[in-house]
């Protein structure tokens, strides 16, 4: 939490940020989890920010 | 300040004198009359180089780190945001309190070597600066200069927490007033920079971070930083440098990441003691994300700035039922 309003300090989007406790027998809520996050990081588009200049 | 710097030399060589310690770890006059060097003084006439005075800014107790596997007994000179990182260290047992003598010295506020250079006029040569108390008299070779002292100091000392020493076994002088001045919030700068919206902050931390040399002056000079080995400095080849969280490459994202960890890693031990600003070479406001990291700690936890006593305990290294969650 501290982590992620450090992210956004330095002007990173915060959403780009998640972390689940899952346990091992939950199998499909890592799936779900998985699924949710990848939906939330295509709609913010591609991290230019982060990418190294090559 | 005479008898300060009196009380602090005798101090000392009764302490090097009696071998209760090997060394004294203090200040000493610098190349210029606008600079002291940290001193390291073994035998009782080394004492009387020790010096003290308002351009004592280094935070010393970083020293201590070189000498912790060793088995002397060391003293070192701490001025009271100094302290607080004594504080921490011994929380953290980096150093043991048996091997440590603290000479606290009372401080009035720290002056700032630039902008005291930047009132010399060209070609004039500083010669002494003499410290009546209130005002500051610089003595050039074209004659006097005379400002209010409280004009030149270091942002730190206006929001001075503890002008004197948190711990001290030895104070060399009598209680100083507190530099510190009405209408500097801690948080003003953080909350302003919080206000921006998101693609300012990006580009203004862009256009700060894209100077970083990556020289890790910051991480050498802060108190915080006692690993033995750097989570930047680990030996990783070449080859998977571009692959791992602490990267090398110089570029503008991976110093935005150098300087993230380096956030989080100081959550709960940075003293706010403003050697990492005050050391870096390309003028990055340091103390503008690590204060950023103190307000959180503060808000989302309660936590005090760390060393202030030896009790507190650090928000990350303590679990409480009602701590703040987000992710679960």
């Amino acid at each position: 939490m501290l982590f992620k309003q450090m992210m956004e300090y330095v002007g990173l989007e915060p959403d780009r940020l998640q972390i689940r406790w899952i346990s091992g027998s939950e199998g499909a809520k890592v799936a779900e989890v998985t699924r949710e996050m990848t939906e939330r990081i295509r709609a913010l588009g591609p991290n230019t920010k982060m990418r190294d200049v090559k | 300040m005479k008898t300060v710097v009196d009380n602090l030399r005798r101090e000392a060589a009764r302490l090097l004198a009696g071998d209760e310690v090997k060394m004294v770890i203090g200040y000493a006059a610098g190349t210029d009359a606008a600079r002291t060097t940290p001193c390291f003084a073994t035998t009782p006439e080394q004492a009387a180089l020790l010096t003290w005075g308002p351009l004592c800014a280094n935070n010393l107790v970083k020293y201590l780190l070189d000498y912790r596997f060793e088995d002397t007994r060391l003293a070192v000179v701490v001025k009271g945001c100094d302290s607080r990182a004594v504080n921490r260290l011994l929380q953290d047992l980096q150093f043991p309190r048996q091997r440590l003598v603290v000479l606290g010295v009372p401080c009035g506020g720290q002056l700032d070597r630039a902008s005291i250079l930047s009132e010399i006029p060209p070609g004039a040569r500083l010669q002494d600066i003499e410290d009546t108390g209130e005002d500051l008299v610089l003595v050039t070779d074209k004659g006097r200069l005379s400002f209010p002292k409280d004009r030149f100091l270091m942002d730190k000392c206006y929001r001075c927490e503890t002008n004197m020493p948190v711990v001290a076994d030895f104070l060399a002088g009598e209680p100083v007033p507190s530099p510190a001045r009405e209408g500097f919030e801690h948080t003003a700068e953080v909350d302003g920079m919080e206000a921006l919206d998101i693609a300012d902050k990006s580009s203004f931390w862009d256009n700060e971070f894209s100077r970083c040399l990556r020289c890790t002056a910051c991480r050498n000079a802060c108190p915080a930083c006692s690993c033995k080995e750097c989570v930047f400095e680990q030996a990783v080849p070449g080859w998977q440098q571009s692959g791992i969280i602490g990267s090398k490459v110089n570029s503008l994202p991976e110093n935005a990441v150098f300087h993230l960890i380096r956030m989080f890693h100081v959550t709960g031990r940075c003293v706010d003691c403003g050697e990492c600003e005050r050391v870096c070479p390309v003028g990055i406001p340091l103390r503008l994300l690590y204060r950023k990291v103190l307000k959180d700690a503060r808000i989302l936890y309660g936590a005090g700035t760390p060393g202030m006593s030896t009790e507190t305990v650090s928000p990350l290294s303590e679990f409480r039922p009602d701590d703040p969650e987000e992710f679960m």
